[in-house]
């Protein structure tokens, strides 16, 4: 059983690891984190104002990793169906991904800024004429920023994924299309979609899980009345004490029990996709 | 082959609830044992002994020293400064790690739980809520300054800034590393008369919208900031240095958010968003995007004229009520590998010589944390000579308009107020 | 017709392009200057002190760059030995649970690290004995082996059996199977999976410093502290002296698909 190493490896210690902080989060440990009723910290979360929260965390997370999965996916196939081949130019589509992500948060905010980089480029290109004019993108209303900002880091991540099965799986299947008499577009569809919606979805899920824990992009760029979960779970765990660090597991573990859902939905979607005899590799 | 796998997972299953059944009793009966061995030997031995045999002790050592890491010219100080003369003067090495106190803490207190008895941290920068919750949890090694010649030369034990932190008695668990006062900086350029007061500010403010703001509690100098409105405000800032009182707090607030968020849509962004940080507010003040910053620092600024990131132009302020000041402190942990070489180092750190350059603009600028009426004359005059730096405001009118701290607990308190009264509004 | 889908092609990677690459340019002046007001497109002063603080004791490059590099190397071949089994399993094999052991093994993607950590800090002092190293190592494992995991199980389940069938038929045994069938047929996934292992691991902070206590500065450790307290000229000087391995990695990559490209169309021709 070659499954057996790993599989024990992560349940000793990542699982292991949540069930402890999962007892935090109800209200164990009582000896550090101070004696209340069981459940105390999902129960002062049952609040509007979570909820609203929690629907700006999805919402941003979504948008994020959809259109992360969308771009990504048009400029791995356009580098795949490339007629010669430029290597510097996939070097560069892939490097972002190995920027930590407060590196690239910070990076960013250095360009964005109403008075980075850009704005000084705009200035002397003579489009604006103080950089009051220049476009607000940090802390903005719409979240702009974040959504860039992660568009920075997630295309290449996208691309660096599924750059080389695309490639592998256009150069098999080209000229059995071609002998039956498809278009590319035909192609795209009934082959190459079909093959790589698993680890494409799974790509979009990945991003969506990480823009849904991760703090370091949204505390330096997203407006701080968005009242992000993440930045709320940084300041409840590091800022306000030892007796509300419960509240911030109590905050991730929801976060993570909404990626756990959705990756299940997805994963029916998929079963059901496929059931309806769009099955396309093994036909 | 089937049926095997079909065992095989759910042997799995029952494996991995034995594996958690057991790392929870192991966790019980470590803590228990580890209580009595402490109780037995451990820590307080290091206290009880001589400091000649301390020093003895700690020869051929290493000390780690577990401190925020973000500033160049402190680590600077520390690796350059500190570490070659413990070398020389002790035969101590020094190691320097770069960590945010929250973390260290947190760090500490999972040791605790796992009764780990020797572990990493020999020296801890700490101060405020860390040390609270330190102190509280039973994560230090015990009252240290008693033992350190230093400390029972150079400080005012008896002084309130050496024996509370944010209104948490010390009780010789911390022993002070340095003070700081806060400040606000202004573009001398942009601005000529900078505002003494509360009514001051909210003027230039409405004069000069989108000019100003303040980082976003709980950010700590955004908190501190919120904490001069209050004194501005408060009818009897006194009261706040006593325990703390709910409806004291709860009533005076009110005037503390209506002053804010009259002031907000005059902000930077017109106060939809704040910086997250003094680092993204400083950034927006290098830039230009505001004529203001301020700092928990009263030199921060001459510090930042000196290594070119801030415009010559810089200038201070202090407010006509005041501005708040605190002593950052040293501790050692309860488990520290090297207790030794921890008191040492913490003992050379408080030296006249090492506090004096300390102060040098070119390292960090910070203002001693000894008593300098305890000093011998020829350092004392060194230290009124010590140049700090051109956007630093004199001793004598930092001295007259200093405030001391209020307890965590209203601290916090105000922090989630305005989150909930102006950031989120 | 054509060469207009030509031309907003070229345009799409031009914007995305410049997309990616335009924001590392700032960096390259910032690491020479300390202060750079609006609207100046390129600095009016420059000074070296903050390379020269890069490469002095204090700043500790090479320390940091040298564990790093360690840690990543042991992450790798940790994965190696542990996920490549795994994903070979999970792809080929049908058994009860599998569906469960897939979720646990991937759940370190889904799980936010911090709500994991506290309790893998308290599992490790447990294991006091082992080096850093090693420790670090562990924590980087569980954070890169999901990746590593799915995309050779991506890639068995591409493969099928049907090769692999083939050669047992034909008599070979499983090592040999492996190393004449399998490997050549994996490598470029195999290649992908540990260069984003190698780089996710390169990009860890948490897990670094909770298992090591801090004790094991790597580039990660060192730059944090200064990206958070915001000095500009300090952070672009770590942030590209960290890219130097990661931009090496990556050409590294290109280098050995470009071999591995050559030696397969060798044999096939």
């Amino acid at each position: 059983m070659g499954i057996l190493p790993a599989l024990l490896f992560v349940i000793f210690f990542f699982v292991g690891g949540f069930v402890q902080s999962f007892f935090i989060s109800i209200g164990g440990e009582e000896s550090f984190y101070g004696k209340y009723e069981s459940f105390w910290a999902y129960k002062e979360l049952w609040n509007p104002s979570f909820f609203h929260s929690l629907g700006v965390t999805v919402g941003m997370a979504a948008t994020v990793s959809v259109t992360a999965g969308i771009l990504g996916f048009i400029i791995a196939l356009l580098l795949a169906t490339m007629s010669y081949r430029r290597t510097w130019l996939q070097i560069l589509f892939q490097l972002p991904f190995g920027v930590p992500h407060l590196l690239a948060a910070y990076l960013l905010a250095q360009v964005f800024m109403q008075t980075g980089w850009y704005s000084r480029v705009a200035f002397r290109l003579g489009l604006i004429d103080s950089y009051e004019a220049f476009p607000i993108l940090l802390h903005d209303q719409w979240g702009v920023g974040v959504l860039l900002a992660y568009m920075w880091k997630e295309i290449p991540f996208i691309v660096l994924l599924i750059y080389p099965f695309l490639k592998k799986i256009l150069e098999e299947w080209k000229d059995t299309v071609k002998m039956l008499g498809g278009s590319f577009s035909q192609m795209i569809r009934w082959v190459v979609i079909p093959i790589l919606l698993p680890l494409w979805v799974g790509g979009m899920w990945v991003v969506f899980a990480f823009a849904l824990g991760a703090y370091e992009i949204p505390a330096l760029m997203a407006r701080t009345s968005f009242g992000l979960i993440p930045v709320l779970a940084w300041q409840e765990y590091t800022q306000f004490g030892l007796e509300r660090q419960p509240i911030a597991f109590a905050m991730n573990i929801i976060l993570a029990l909404v990626s756990f859902l959705i990756g299940c939905a997805l994963l029916m979607l998929q079963k059901n996709w496929y059931k309806k005899g769009r099955r396309a590799w093994k036909s | 082959m089937k049926c095997f796998l079909k065992q095989a997972g759910f042997g799995l299953l029952v494996l991995f609830i034995l594996i958690m059944t057991a790392c929870s009793a192991n966790d019980e009966s470590t803590k228990n044992e580890n209580k009595e061995k402490q109780d037995d030997q451990g820590a307080i031995n290091v206290l009880d002994k001589d400091w000649d045999q301390i020093v003895a002790d700690a020869k051929g050592t290493t000390v780690n020293f577990y401190m925020w890491g973000g500033d160049e010219g402190i680590n600077r100080y520390l690796n350059e400064w500190i570490a070659p003369q413990l070398k020389k003067q002790y035969d101590i090495e020094l190691k320097q790690y770069p960590m945010d106190a929250v973390e260290f803490i947190n760090k500490l207190m999972v040791e605790k739980k796992a009764g780990k008895d020797t572990g990493e941290m020999d020296v801890l920068w700490v101060n405020g809520e860390n040390f609270k919750t330190s102190k509280q949890q039973d994560l230090l090694l015990g009252p240290i300054t008693s033992v350190l010649p230093n400390f029972k030369a150079y400080v005012d034990a008896d002084s309130s800034d050496v024996q509370y932190d944010f209104g948490f008695p010390t009780e010789g668990y911390e022993a002070p590393w340095g003070k700081v006062q806060f400040v606000f900086s202004y573009d001398s350029s942009k601005m000529d008369q900078p505002p003494r007061s509360l009514e001051e500010l909210k003027k230039w403010v409405q004069e000069n919208p989108g000019k100003f703001t303040y980082p976003a509690p709980p950010d700590f100098t955004g908190s501190a900031f919120i904490r001069h409105i209050l004194n501005e405000t408060s009818g009897d800032y006194q009261a706040y240095l006593g325990e703390f009182d709910e409806t004291l707090i709860e009533k005076e607030s009110e005037i503390v958010w209506k002053a804010l968020n009259e002031m907000e849509p005059y902000l930077w962004r017109e106060g939809t968003s704040y910086p997250q940080s003094l680092a993204q507010l400083d950034q927006l003040y290098k830039n230009g995007e505001v004529w203001m910053t301020m700092g928990y620092d009263e030199a921060g600024a001459s510090n930042m004229i000196m290594s070119g990131e801030f415009p010559e132009t810089t200038k201070t302020f202090i407010l006509e009520k005041g501005t708040l000041s605190n002593t950052h402190f040293l501790a050692v942990p309860y488990n520290a590998p090297n207790s030794d070489g921890a008191l040492v180092l913490i003992n050379h750190l408080l030296s006249p010589e090492a506090q004096l350059k300390k102060m040098e603009l070119e390292y960090w600028g910070e203002n001693t944390a000894l008593t300098v009426d305890l000093l011998p004359e020829d350092v004392k005059s060194k230290f009124a000579q010590m140049d700090r730096g051109g956007a630093t405001l004199p001793e004598e009118e930092l001295s007259k308009h200093r405030l001391p701290e209020i307890s965590a607990e209203y601290v916090q308190w105000l922090e989630r107020g305005w989150l909930k009264n102006v950031g989120n509004q | 017709m054509e060469k207009l889908k030509k031309v907003s092609i070229w345009l799409f990677f031009l914007f995305m392009g410049l997309f990616m690459i335009l924001p590392i340019i700032p960096l390259i002046f910032w690491s020479f200057t300390k202060l750079w007001p609006w609207p100046q497109l390129i600095p009016e002063t420059f000074s070296l002190e903050s390379w020269k603080y890069l490469f002095s004791d204090t700043g500790r490059a090479f320390e940091g760059l040298f564990n790093s590099l360690v840690v990543m190397i042991l992450t790798v071949v940790g994965n190696i030995l542990l996920g490549l089994p795994a994903a070979k399993s999970l792809s080929q094999r049908e058994f009860f649970g599998r569906g469960l052991a897939f979720i646990v093994l991937l759940s370190p993607l889904f799980i936010p690290l911090t709500v994991s950590i506290m309790g893998i800090h308290g599992i490790a002092i447990q294991l006091d004995f082992l080096p850093d190293y090693f420790h670090v190592t562990m924590a980087h494992m569980l954070v890169t082996m999901p990746y590593f995991i799915v995309m050779l199980w991506y890639q068995y389940k591409l493969l099928g059996l049907k090769l692999q069938e083939a050669a047992f038929s034909l008599g070979a045994g499983s090592m040999k199977t492996f190393l004449w069938i399998e490997l050549p047929l994996i490598t470029p996934a195999l290649l992908l999976a540990c260069l984003i292992v190698s780089i996710i691991s390169l990009s860890q902070y948490l897990p670094t410093w909770i298992m090591s206590g801090g004790t094991l500065l790597t580039l990660p450790l060192i730059i944090f502290p200064y990206a958070s307290s915001g000095n500009a000229s300090i952070v672009s000087v770590y942030s590209i002296w960290f890219f130097l391995p990661v931009f090496i990695l990556v050409s590294l990559y290109f280098v050995c698909m470009k071999i591995h490209h050559k030696k397969v169309s060798g044999h096939g021709g």
